[in-house]
């Protein structure tokens, strides 16, 4: 990503966003809520078009080649829905079909899907009597059944107990290091993105006020978030 | 291997059909027009009826003249006031001869609550009362001996036939007419139901999905957003369809509980192949942009109550010229303004085609008008496909001012 601009209306809501991923590396987004983490996302998952800047996935422009982006990236939105009327099954079917080119590969993902929600016989339940963490597991497995080269992930944990919070850390950590694929998440919980990510982009108001690894960016200080309030300072608190 | 649209068809139809509110929508016409035809078949009577009338009358043929009306059904009260009377005959006093006729007799009918039922029995009394007539027109002609009565009455034996667009029907213009309008009576009502019902559907169906943050996910899928779009449309389509034989079937039951209502005409298929074909085409097409206006108004609209505020909105202006050109308008006598409305909107032509059942040839303006009926649609599909996408639909909310409480992502 490379001098990422983006207005709505006349709001500037991301100023020369830039940072590069690597293969393998969990990279997250983090900043308290309005900071632009979701807009960043979602630009990523070309859903919003940069109104100035670059932003590639493996060499492809992702304005000119949204279609192929679309094929190698998966994105679980924040408080993203599921079809309330369909089961865990069905739901890890469709999306398999969407990613996939034959009934085999689908099948193959729907067992990974599967495997990776760790819902058992509760898959053939309706969505509807899922309870929020199940839900988020269903979404989470779902991105990462299909393989995809980037996930991306819009706070992952938010509003999940402990129990299925540390499984999907898990997740999301196998994930990107068994495949070597690139991990975007974005959080508000410091505390998350400290122990998960390789490394991190801070924003404030739209703009990278840090990027490193989290012990750079700790350096001195207690915590990222004891970082956080010294580069921008108790009263913007 | 399933195709991605096939895919998303699938999980749209699974989706709306296991949504118990659905089924709310599709069974209100059974229950409705069921419950309305057992509530008119109490009230009208539906067996031998019982018409009380109060008989005045101190002519030596008194006693005959109750006889014959009592053989028609009637309850007569010979000169008493009778229970629940729905007439007072009053006849003149003297015999029934061949020198006092005509007879005068004042007849007062109790219309108290004109009602369906009261309605029913003056038919039967009137009935009654021309069969007396008939009666002693009999009585009178034997007296002098003549027993041809029939050929004395009625000594031409018509035989009408009715000729529209070269094709004869052997049967007077009236019930040619009736039956046509029978016909073609539920068209309008059909249209206009399968228009809501439809824009309804699909304007909830896409909502639901903003409403939920699932359209957001399923953007982000490879698929193209025109099978987004076709599949909502389909589903929409499939379940008014099934919506449209539920209103149909309630129509049935309330036709089966008021047979008297039901009958009376006789039955004509009037309706030519190529009509038929034409209407079909014409309420397809119709359908399809009404739910393809559903889906422009779910897109914009943040949650489902947001879509449902606007849907009737948008929907019922749209038919309504469709509904002056069955209530009597036509394109080309119509001021043009409204000749444009008519001739631009879809839901016009199976009107128009509707009205072909009697006359058997479609207006020169319609086929040209279904293509272009087309046309509009796809362009309304290519915008909405092209409304589909965050950045764009973000812009028209905030000027539409279409905004529920899902104005975060902006801000974040």
């Amino acid at each position: 990503m490379d001098s990422l601009y983006k207005w709505i209306g006349s709001r500037e809501i991301l100023h020369n966003i830039t940072f590069n991923v690597n293969d393998g590396e969990i990279f997250g987004l983090v900043g308290p809520n309005g900071a632009g983490k979701t807009t960043t996302m979602r630009v990523l998952a070309t859903l919003l078009l940069p109104d100035r800047g670059n932003v590639f996935v493996d060499d492809l422009d992702i304005v000119a080649n949204q279609n192929k982006i679309r094929k190698k990236m998966a994105y679980v939105p924040e408080e993203a829905g599921i079809y309330k009327n369909v089961t865990g099954y069905e739901y890890l079917r469709f999306v398999a079909h969407m990613y996939s080119e034959t009934d085999r590969d689908a099948e193959t993902m729907v067992n990974r899907g599967e495997e990776l929600s760790g819902l058992g016989v509760r898959l053939n339940d309706k969505t509807k009597s899922y309870s929020k963490g199940m839900k988020r597991r269903l979404q989470i497995a779902r991105a990462l059944m299909v393989h995809p080269r980037v996930a991306l992930l819009d706070e992952p944990t938010s509003g999940i107990d402990v129990t299925y919070t540390v499984k999907i850390r898990k997740m999301i950590m196998e994930y990107a290091r068994n495949f070597r694929a690139i991990v975007i998440l974005s959080s508000h919980n410091m505390y998350e993105v400290e122990t998960l990510c390789d490394r991190i982009a801070m924003i404030h108001q739209g703009r990278i006020i840090a990027l490193g690894t989290p012990r750079d960016i700790v350096g001195g200080e207690s915590d990222l978030e004891a970082a956080f309030i010294k580069m921008v300072g108790e009263n913007e608190i | 291997m399933k195709s991605k649209f096939l895919n998303l068809l699938l999980k749209d139809t699974r989706d709306l059909m296991r949504d118990p509110r659905i089924y709310i929508g599709l069974i209100i016409p059974l229950i409705v027009f069921g419950a309305l035809g057992g509530l008119m078949s109490a009230v009208i009577p539906s067996g031998p009826v019982s018409a009380n009338v109060a008989v005045y009358t101190q002519s030596p043929n008194a006693s005959e003249i109750s006889r014959i009306l009592q053989s028609y059904g009637l309850k007569v009260y010979l000169n008493e006031p009778a229970v629940n009377s729905i007439a007072t005959i009053k006849f003149q006093n003297s015999s029934i001869t061949q020198q006092s006729l005509p007879l005068h007799a004042d007849v007062l009918f109790n219309m108290s609550n004109l009602d369906e039922k009261q309605y029913i029995k003056s038919e039967y009394v009137q009935y009654a009362l021309s069969q007396l007539n008939a009666n002693l027109s009999y009585k009178l002609l034997s007296a002098r001996g003549i027993n041809n009565y029939i050929s004395i009455t009625s000594p031409i034996n018509y035989t009408v036939l009715t000729e529209i667009n070269g094709r004869i029907y052997r049967t007077d213009p009236d019930t040619l007419y009736g039956t046509a309008q029978l016909q073609t009576l539920l068209v309008p009502i059909l249209l206009a139901s399968l228009s809501l019902l439809v824009a309804e559907m699909s304007a909830t169906s896409i909502a639901v999905e903003n409403e939920e943050k699932t359209l957001e996910m399923m953007l982000t899928f490879p698929v193209s957003r025109s099978s987004i779009l076709l599949s909502k449309m389909v589903t929409s389509f499939l379940i008014a369809i099934i919506g449209t034989l539920f209103y149909l079937g309630g129509m049935l039951i309330y036709l089966l509980a008021v047979p008297q209502i039901s009958t009376g005409s006789v039955s004509f298929t009037l309706i030519t192949v190529p009509v038929m074909f034409s209407f079909v085409v014409s309420l397809i097409i119709a359908t399809v942009f009404s739910a393809v206006l559903g889906i422009i108004v779910g897109i914009l609209s943040e949650d489902v109550r947001v879509a449902n505020t606007y849907i009737g909105i948008i929907t019922i202006p749209v038919i309504i010229p469709a509904m002056v050109y069955m209530l009597g308008g036509s394109v080309g006598t119509s001021p043009l303004p409204l000749k444009l409305l008519m001739l631009a909107l879809p839901p016009t032509y199976p009107i128009a085609v509707s009205k072909s059942f009697i006359t058997a040839q479609i207006p020169a303006y319609v086929w040209p008008g279904i293509i272009f009926s087309v046309i509009e649609t796809i362009a309304l599909v290519l915008i909405a496909s092209r409304l589909l996408v965050p950045d764009k639909l973000a812009r028209i909310k905030n000027i539409l001012k279409l905004h529920g409480n899902g104005s975060k992502h902006a801000n974040d």
